[in-house]
């Protein structure tokens, strides 16, 4: 049982990021025991330290790589530098969570400081225990890109929160 | 955005132009009725509109009436429009064809035969540019006008506002100043419409434009999250519905289960008999 994409689409997930997908494997991820829920807001002082993100399907052989990025740099309204990328997590066996796979862009503290930020995290399915090869920079990141290069495919699973500035105003 | 807003006053005119009432506004309801003869060809809906249509033209075409006669005759078709009691029944055909010739000629005057807004847009710029050489040159007949006028109202009948009291002065008068007003008017009026492209002289209003802008995204934004935030939650309700309900399900199963268990163990234990209790004499003497 997978949760409908349908949060993804209104908030514009699929379409900025990632191309329409049928998920296909359940993930949770958490911050310090908060589950991120699709559009909820985290503050980041929350969100800090790396995630514990648990993959609740598939079977220990097969393996997926876990893609953190931030579409919305430097500001929502104008993202010119879209995406940033934040972290990559390769070779996870299923059933497992991100600390068994091998970190390829360690974890980034978001840092969103114009706007409302969507902090987006996309779990692809490897065909093989591939070597993914680590992006140039973490800048002008595409994910879409970096899923073709790699051969990943459509991601098999996806969630994102919002994050803001620490002190921005919030419910004026 | 603001170019959509543009195309959707303009899909909107049947709706609204019929609804706006005031005693000089009776040409614009009448031109305005022409617009929707335009848009509503293959239906047949306004009986009446085609009526007055019909006449209207007829009055033009068979013999040019001074300008007085038509004002005179402008009234009472609004009036019966704006009635709409479906009395008169013409056949639509006949009004739609004469109609038509009219929207031929203006549209061979201009460029080429495209569908519905560009069409309309291209030939009356064309036209307007033609309109306004040949109206400063020469008086023109009264076809000029009303064709003039038809062909502002057809491009932006939002403008109709303030077109409005010009057109009033035209229907009373029809002279020669107000056949110039048309021009420049229309022109100045499908400038406003097209405002948002040309750039404001003054700084400080194109600066408050983009602020706008930017703020019109933002809010769009914020009511984009906002309602991304209420599926996930109602998603996450219904997910979670389920979930107990097949959790409470569970539960009410396994204790049932328990319970039979339990009933299974205990009868054997009640089952068991005791011996029955025989009398027997002991200790008693026999004599």
């Amino acid at each position: 049982m997978s949760r409908p994409v349908e949060p993804l689409i209104v908030g514009r997930v699929i379409g900025d990021v990632l191309d329409s997908f049928i998920p296909s494997i359940e993930m949770s991820v958490t911050f310090n025991n908060k589950q991120v829920f699709n559009g909820h807001e985290f503050y980041p002082s929350t969100v800090a330290t790396k995630a514990r993100v648990e993959i609740q399907g598939g079977d220990m052989r097969t393996f997926f790589t876990l893609v953190m990025t931030d579409p919305d740099v430097p500001g929502p309204s104008d993202p010119y530098l879209r995406e940033h990328l934040h972290w990559i997590v390769t070779d996870i066996p299923g059933t497992t969570d991100a600390t068994f796979g091998r970190e390829v862009v360690s974890y980034e503290i978001p840092r969103p400081n114009i706007g409302i930020h969507r902090f987006v995290f996309v779990l692809f399915k490897q065909k093989r225990r591939q070597i993914i090869r680590s992006p140039s920079s973490r800048e002008n990141f595409s994910t879409r890109d970096f899923a073709a290069e790699n051969d990943l495919g459509l991601p098999v699973a996806a969630v994102y929160f919002n994050a803001q500035r620490e002190t921005a105003a919030r419910r004026r | 955005m603001a170019s959509s807003k543009v195309i959707s006053t303009t899909s909107q005119t049947n709706s609204d132009l019929p609804r706006q009432p005031s005693s000089c506004s009776s040409l614009s309801t009448l031109l305005a009725d022409l617009q929707n003869q335009q848009n509503n060809q293959n239906q047949s809906q306004n009986g009446l509109g085609s009526t007055s249509m019909d006449d209207l033209w007829k009055n033009i075409y068979s013999s040019p009436p001074p300008p007085p006669t038509t004002s005179d005759a402008h009234p009472q078709f609004p009036v019966a429009s704006i009635s709409r009691e479906g009395s008169l029944s013409l056949p639509k055909d006949v009004a739609n064809k004469s109609v038509d010739e009219v929207w031929k000629e203006i549209v061979a005057g201009g460029g080429d035969q495209r569908q519905g807004g560009p069409q309309e847009e291209m030939t009356l710029e064309d036209f307007l540019t033609k309109a306004g050489a040949v109206i400063e040159e020469d008086v023109g007949g009264v076809v000029n006008q009303v064709g003039v006028g038809v062909g502002v109202y057809a491009v932006d009948p939002a403008v109709i506002n303030g077109v409005r009291s010009q057109f009033s002065a035209f229907g009373n008068n029809g002279g020669v100043d107000h056949q110039r007003l048309v021009a420049p008017i229309g022109r100045g009026a499908r400038g406003k419409r097209r405002a948002v492209e040309e750039p404001p002289l003054d700084k400080a209003t194109q600066q408050k434009q983009r602020r706008m802008i930017k703020n019109r995204e933002s809010a769009a934004r914020s009511r984009e999250r906002k309602q991304a935030y209420t599926v996930e939650l109602e998603s996450l309700v219904t997910q979670l519905e389920e979930e107990n309900a097949r959790l409470l399900r569970e539960e009410a199963e396994l204790n049932k289960e328990r319970f039979k268990q339990l009933m299974e163990n205990l009868i054997p234990v009640e089952e068991k008999q005791r011996p029955p209790r025989v009398l027997r004499r002991v200790h008693s003497m026999e004599w």
